[in-house]
């Protein structure tokens, strides 16, 4: 059994932990940089766009690729197993190996989880998430020239830095479109502030409004949460994002529809306006803090 | 220009019941995937633009439901072109590639551009754009939320995790839209009806000699969380003391 995991570097130690749970023979890696994991090779490549990460990963030798499940390499992985005419699974969650090859992955949108099996070989994107990083020296390093001819041109490259990463935060403030405007977004920061939390969002607070980065949307397409709070203000609760909050301890939700479907997946479900709640809660806050 | 929009048929999840973790899926009412809405009005602009014709192209992998097409024909597509059969159910992304590819080439569709979803709103698994570019040998680009028609090529961006990618796409190619890309248009029960006269041209599945490997599905099921889903209504006065409660009892305010 050879395993090749394909990543950017920093989710490539998950990826590594991936491969080993399955004790293959051999594991290659490949990478834009030296990363510290315990692989038989690391291969260091020069690669930008999907069109020469397909070119490049079509050539290796494989019984199982394994791919991180970020928008870039869900592409790719796609399109190695398709131009190789072999199995592609996507965003697994748990992995296993006995002959043939089984992944848990979720389904509409979270509402579901299911089991698949396919033939080896076969190339997984996986939720890095679910699986444990592991370090270590890798026994050879290669580096990778690369020539490819891309069938598309690259014209300009936005590259954002997160401000920060939600995954490890404690206590979450969350809000969504009962927010009626960004100037709003204060009274939230204050909350957060006196609560030591992070603020978080739904899709269309960062994607449709902007008001916040992509970083602090929680959901499918966003960040997967797991605080100990997590104080979610104005949300209605479609699946898509509750996906994103399910593993948090304990779930506060302030909503003014009493039957917002958020109700049903909060401990603490709150009907009220959070324009009189969340100043009230911060004014009690303060005071019991000052006592 | 020819164009082929992509849409799926799919049960839709926020309206699927469970009992315990049996989650009951073909009780679910039909929609069209969420993210092909944006596709399909993608790709009615852009006809509407330039000129040209659209084809909705959908493979019967999940439930049907003629309405339902209708609605996705009456959003301004001029044809259908439909894979049914026994062969194509299920989740299989590359077979249903396969079947769109070889459903074209038997329609004699030779397409300009081809535009489907980010990721289907059952399975998003984001793969089907980049196999029917790999299989046609065409350029590709996906996770789109802004797109310009220009001589013969596309200058598209690409939304991803930590910023954004701007490409040159020469036609014909492939893409895949997000939903940040257009408000889809929703049309009226009087064009909804008028859709039923639409071509539609239906391909048996197994006609198109496809061959791929295969997926079982072992299990499904659905994905349990209790919570103690207690209510609290009241007074400002009373809700904000019983929210400080239970922040005092987790201990993050002391
Ligand atoms: C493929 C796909 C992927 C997606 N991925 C994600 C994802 O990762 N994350 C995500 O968040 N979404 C995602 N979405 C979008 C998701 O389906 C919902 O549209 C979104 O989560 C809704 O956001 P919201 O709760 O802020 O807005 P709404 O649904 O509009 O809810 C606003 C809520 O605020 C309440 N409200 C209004 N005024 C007040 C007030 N004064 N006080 C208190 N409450 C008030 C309303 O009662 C309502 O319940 C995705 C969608 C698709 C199709
Ligand atoms: N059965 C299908 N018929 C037509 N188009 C599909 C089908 N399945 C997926 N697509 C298209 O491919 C996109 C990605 O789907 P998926 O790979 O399932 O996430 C969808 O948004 C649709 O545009």
């Amino acid at each position: 059994m050879r395993i090749v995991v394909a990543s950017d570097p920093s989710n490539l130690p998950k990826l590594v932990g991936a491969a080993k749970s399955l004790s293959p023979e051999v594991i290659e890696a490949i990478s834009t940089e030296r990363v510290s994991v315990p692989v038989d090779k690391l291969v260091i490549a020069d690669l930008r766009l999907n069109d020469c990460w397909t070119d490049v990963l079509s050539e290796r030798e494989f019984d199982l690729m394994l791919l991180p499940s970020t928008r870039d390499f869900k592409e790719v992985g796609a399109r190695v197993a398709a131009r190789k005419g072999i199995s592609y699974l996507s965003d697994a969650q748990e992995l296993g190996l006995s002959g043939r090859l089984a992944a848990t992955r979720m389904v509409f949108s979270g509402r579901g989880v299911e089991k698949l099996e396919t033939s080896l070989p076969a190339v997984v994107t996986i939720d890095a998430d679910s699986f444990e990083p592991v370090s270590g020296e890798p026994s050879s390093v290669d580096e990778l020239g690369v020539s490819c001819s891309p069938k598309v041109n690259l014209i300009e490259r936005k590259e954002r830095e997160a401000e920060v990463d939600l995954s490890k935060a404690e206590i979450i403030v969350s809000v969504g479109r009962g927010l009626k405007k960004k100037e709003d977004l204060e009274m939230i920061r204050e909350l957060a502030s006196l609560l030591g939390a992070e603020v978080a969002c739904t899709r269309p607070i960062s994607a449709d409004f902007k008001w916040l980065p992509e970083e602090r949307h929680v959901g499918m397409t966003g960040v997967r949460v797991k605080p100990k709070i997590y104080l979610a203000i104005g949300i209605s609760g479609q699946i898509q994002h509750v996906v994103g909050f399910r593993d948090a301890e304990t779930v506060i939700a302030v909503n003014t529809d009493p039957d917002a479907p958020i109700s049903e997946v909060s401990d603490y479900f709150v009907v009220a306006d959070l324009y009189e709640v969340v100043p009230k809660l911060i004014e009690e806050i303060r005071r019991r803090k000052g006592s | 220009m020819e164009i082929v929009a992509c849409a799926k048929l799919v049960y839709d999840e926020t309206q699927m019941p469970a009992e315990g973790d049996r989650l009951l899926v073909d009780q679910a009412p039909v929609k069209i995937s969420d993210i092909d809405r944006n596709a399909i009005e993608e790709a009615v602009r852009i006809k509407e633009e330039l000129g040209g014709r659209v084809t909705l192209a959908v493979v019967v992998t999940g439930p049907f439901d003629e309405t339902i097409l209708k609605e996705a024909l009456a959003m301004g597509a001029d044809r259908a072109l439909l894979v049914e059969g026994e062969i194509v159910k299920g989740h299989n992304p590359y077979r249903t590639a396969l079947a769109i590819v070889k459903a074209l080439e038997r329609d004699g569709t030779k397409p300009d551009l081809i535009v489907c979803g980010e990721g289907s709103s059952d399975q998003y698994s984001c793969a089907l754009p980049a196999m029917i570019a790999e299989i046609m040998s065409l350029p590709v680009a996906t996770f789109v939320g802004r797109l310009e028609v220009k001589d013969n090529k596309l200058i598209v961006e690409r939304y991803l995790e930590g910023g954004s990618e701007v490409l040159e796409v020469p036609l014909p190619a492939v893409i895949s839209v997000t939903s940040e890309i257009n408000e889809p248009r929703i049309p009226t029960v009087l064009q909804i009806m008028k859709a039923g006269k639409k071509e539609k041209n239906s391909v048996d599945a197994s006609e198109l000699d496809l061959r791929f490997p295969t997926i079982d599905l072992v299990e499904i099921r659905a994905y349990v969380r209790e919570r103690r889903r207690e209510r609290i209504e009241g007074s400002v006065e009373e809700v904000v003391n019983r929210i400080v409660e239970v922040l005092e009892e987790k201990g993050v305010i002391r």
